[in-house]
């Protein structure tokens, strides 16, 4: 049965900027204030649950890239490797940057739209954080960032959304106009080299300062309430089009996407939003949303060689990526 | 080394990507990480606040930052934002508006935290682990100071 509200929110993020006081911010710190705040933090932390630290000048490059690939770091981390580091819980919903633009930068990401418990999450590591250190805090300007773009709350609140019907009928300019006064803004997801990356958006907050946390999270709230009201809507003039030419890409990529034997990770990009349409449209079997999103990140190359213990070649890891793709979508 | 990209610059780091389905380790300079959306293009918001000619060159004494500097570099650490706060501001009130701080987080303020601390003094203190109990002993002096 075609349930036109499935696919539609991947997953929900929420992450904190902080700076411990009088120490200078990353761009500007001794080797030795960085080791120092790794150490700071990573006491700060463990004390509150199960965290493990890596420090970025002791990963391979493959280590690093893979945890860039599923996002619990960035490459501006990755671009302080000899003073950055990252602790994760064991879990890993949770990732805290540090030395990177900021001191800290704590996320939390979980699937699906659950910005408020993301939002609980990191309240209990700013609540460990505010208590081991001197977190620079002001009362007018409240926390403190690097870039002042950051500053109130340092928080910012988001959601991955898919949203192939209204990108294809091209009415997201649309109703974000009509949201304006809403404090939420939605980006399209560009994947590096600046390739759109199949029909995902970003929706977050515009500002930080002058708006309480709880606002902020409802307002993302709502800015991914009514897209997901609108995408729905859009997805059933897209079913009625009947367009033999949408129709056709679809099917044709599911067939390519559950049949290759070599698929390179660009491939499985533009495929899997395909199939990821024609699933929630019920042109093709249904996928389960869980299973493509653990996809999403395990059919990354670096992450393909972290997880298979293998140093495979390009070409190798095109056949391990499609074997694990067909092994994943087949049994549904 | 040079910027594998644009072979002109000097590289600034050395980023493990997946380019052209190859793993490689690229060396790359600034311009062209943030042209292939590498990384997030540096912006100072605080460009041009320094006006020349100003009679006093103030300096952060936390981290050595001139007002001429923070006109190039933004703020250096955190007492960058009260040293130069008349500078700031209205570069502040342009990304924000004129508004100041709300929190819905007040349990985050200082009293809640001492309290907080005082609890796991006693705690420490409980159970024998004394060098954990001067260190928040010695957290507590500093917040209440
Ligand atoms: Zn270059
Ligand atoms: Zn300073």
């Amino acid at each position: 049965m075609t349930d036109l509200k499935k696919h539609m929110i991947v997953s929900s993020r929420v992450r904190l900027a902080r700076n411990i006081a009088k120490i200078p911010f990353p761009f500007k710190m001794s080797p030795f204030e960085a080791a120092s705040v790794i150490d700071k933090v990573f006491n700060a932390l463990k004390s509150t649950g199960e965290y493990n630290l890596y420090k970025l000048n002791e990963l391979s490059d493959i280590e690093c890239l893979s945890l860039k690939e599923r996002y619990l770091i960035s490459n501006d981390l990755i671009k302080n490797r000899n003073i950055g580091a990252v602790i994760l819980n064991s879990n890993e919903t949770i990732s805290v940057m540090v030395n990177e633009e900021d001191h800290i930068r704590a996320q939390c990401v979980l699937p699906g739209l659950d910005i408020n418990t993301a939002y609980e999450e990191i309240k209990k590591v700013d609540l460990a954080l505010n208590s081991a250190l001197n977190i620079a805090y002001d009362d007018e300007l409240g926390y403190i960032t690097s870039c002042p773009t950051n500053l109130g709350t340092g928080l910012r609140a988001s959601a991955l959304c898919f949203l192939p019907g209204l990108s294809t009928l091209n009415d997201i300019g649309k109703i974000v106009k009509s949201f304006s006064h809403i404090n939420a803004e939605v980006r399209g997801v560009y994947g590096e080299g600046t390739k759109a990356t199949g029909y995902l958006y970003q929706v977050s907050n515009k500002t930080t300062l002058g708006i309480t946390e709880e606002e902020l999270v409802e307002d993302v709230k709502a800015m991914v309430l009514e897209l997901a009201e609108k995408e729905v809507k859009a997805r059933e003039r897209i079913l009625n089009m009947c367009d033999p030419d949408i129709i056709d890409n679809i099917m044709r990529s599911y067939g390519i996407l559950t049949n290759a034997y070599k698929l390179t990770t660009d491939e499985f990009m533009s495929l899997s939003a395909d199939a990821r349409m024609g699933a929630c449209l019920g042109y093709t079997p249904d996928i389960d949303e869980q299973k493509l999103n653990t996809l999403l990140l395990d059919v990354q190359p670096a992450t393909l060689i972290v997880k298979g213990g293998k140093n495979y070649t390009a070409e190798e890891r095109d056949i391990a990526r499609a074997a694990l793709v067909k092994r994943m979508l087949n049994n549904n | 080394m040079l910027c594998a990209i644009c072979g002109k610059n000097q590289a600034v780091f050395k980023l493990p990507a997946n380019y052209n389905n190859n793993l490689v380790s690229l060396p790359l300079c600034e311009e062209c990480a943030v042209k292939l959306g590498f990384i997030k293009p540096a912006v100072n918001h605080f460009t041009g606040v320094y006006k020349t000619g100003r009679s006093e060159q103030r300096v952060c004494p936390c981290c050595r930052t001139t007002e001429r500097e923070f006109s190039k570099n933004g703020a250096g650490c955190s007492e960058c934002y009260k040293v130069f706060k008349d500078i700031i501001k209205p570069v502040i009130v342009k990304i924000h508006g004129d508004v100041k701080h709300k929190t819905s987080l007040e349990n985050l303020k200082g009293d809640n935290i001492v309290k907080s601390l005082e609890m796991q003094l006693e705690e420490a203190k409980a159970r024998n682990d004394f060098s954990e109990a001067q260190r928040i002993f010695d957290e507590i002096q500093r917040r209440k100071s």
